[in-house]
């Protein structure tokens, strides 16, 4: 049996998103894929998955970069092409010992994930901004009615604010971790 | 050395201290972290992210080399200027060590 789940998690919330599909694994919803905005899963016995998330920027050594992982005991579940890069999805199964349970071990690694999702991140975000501004200023010149820029501008900053609150988050998850 | 990479190098994480030690010898990723769990006992186990990470990085400033390829999994050993930072860092870890032990 498959399910669907449709949930909103922005990037720079990656500890939740991890969080939220290990739940769902001890509740016996195994993920399989992301896809329209939704959470697919395929149910199966409930098994103590942990799952850890990490964008790669390019996909030439693809392959190298897949066998540490697995020779770590890591398996590929998932993988979200975005940008030049892919969001990849793995999970390993978490024993008593509990050990060796993350991917990344040291703070500047950890840093690293961050500065390049907030990098690509935000230069998506102003591009977008920037265009949907362009449309709502070319609105007031072209229409003579002001209630057809209305949407426009809506998405305009529902856009700029979700951008700049992603910005400001990571820039504060940074921060810390510098700072430690 | 210029000054770029005295500034990321100097001084040198634990992580990138011993994965820039383990390359004395030829080694790829998993070998890596399975030699610095046994030099420290189990105290460090290093994440793949980490590894790749790591890895990527002294390649493209120089420090380590692939040297062959198994199986998909690529072999580092570490350069000439790889070993010269590293000697650079086990001078000052000695330092550290002498002075904690009340002087040289």
């Amino acid at each position: 049996m498959e399910k669907k789940v449709f949930k909103f998690i922005t990037v720079d919330q990656l500890e939740k998103e991890q969080e939220f599909l290990h739940d769902m694994d001890l509740k016996g919803w195994h993920f399989k894929c992301y896809k329209n905005l939704r959470y697919h899963f395929e149910q199966s016995p409930p098994a103590n998955y942990v799952y850890r998330i990490d964008y790669k920027e390019t996909l030439e050594d693809l392959d190298e970069y897949l066998a540490i992982f697995e020779d770590a005991g890591w398996e590929a579940v998932y993988s979200y092409p975005i940008f030049q890069g892919s969001w990849i999805y793995f999970r390993k199964l978490s024993t008593n010992e509990s050990r060796d349970l993350e991917i990344f071990t040291d703070k500047d690694s950890m840093v690293d994930l961050l500065k390049k999702v907030r990098m690509h991140w935000t230069w998506f975000g102003t591009a977008m901004s920037l265009l949907l501004l362009f449309f709502t200023i070319l609105n007031l010149f072209v229409s003579r009615s002001l209630v057809s820029g209305v949407p426009t501008a809506l998405c305009f900053f529902v856009i700029a604010i979700l951008y700049v609150k992603l910005f400001i988050n990571l820039t504060k998850k940074i921060k810390q971790l510098e700072q430690n | 050395m210029d000054t770029k990479l005295k500034k990321s190098y100097f001084p040198m994480t634990e992580t990138a201290f011993y994965i820039l030690l383990s390359l004395a010898t030829p080694r790829h990723g998993y070998a890596i972290i399975d030699h610095v769990e046994q030099l420290t006992k189990k105290r460090i186990s290093l994440g793949p992210g980490t590894i790749y990470g790591t890895l990527s990085k002294m390649k493209k400033d120089g420090l380590i080399e692939p040297v062959k390829e198994e199986n998909n999994r690529k072999i580092y050993q570490i350069t000439r200027l790889g070993k010269e930072i590293l000697e650079i860092e086990k001078a000052r870890i000695k330092e550290l060590y002498m002075n904690s032990k009340g002087g040289i």
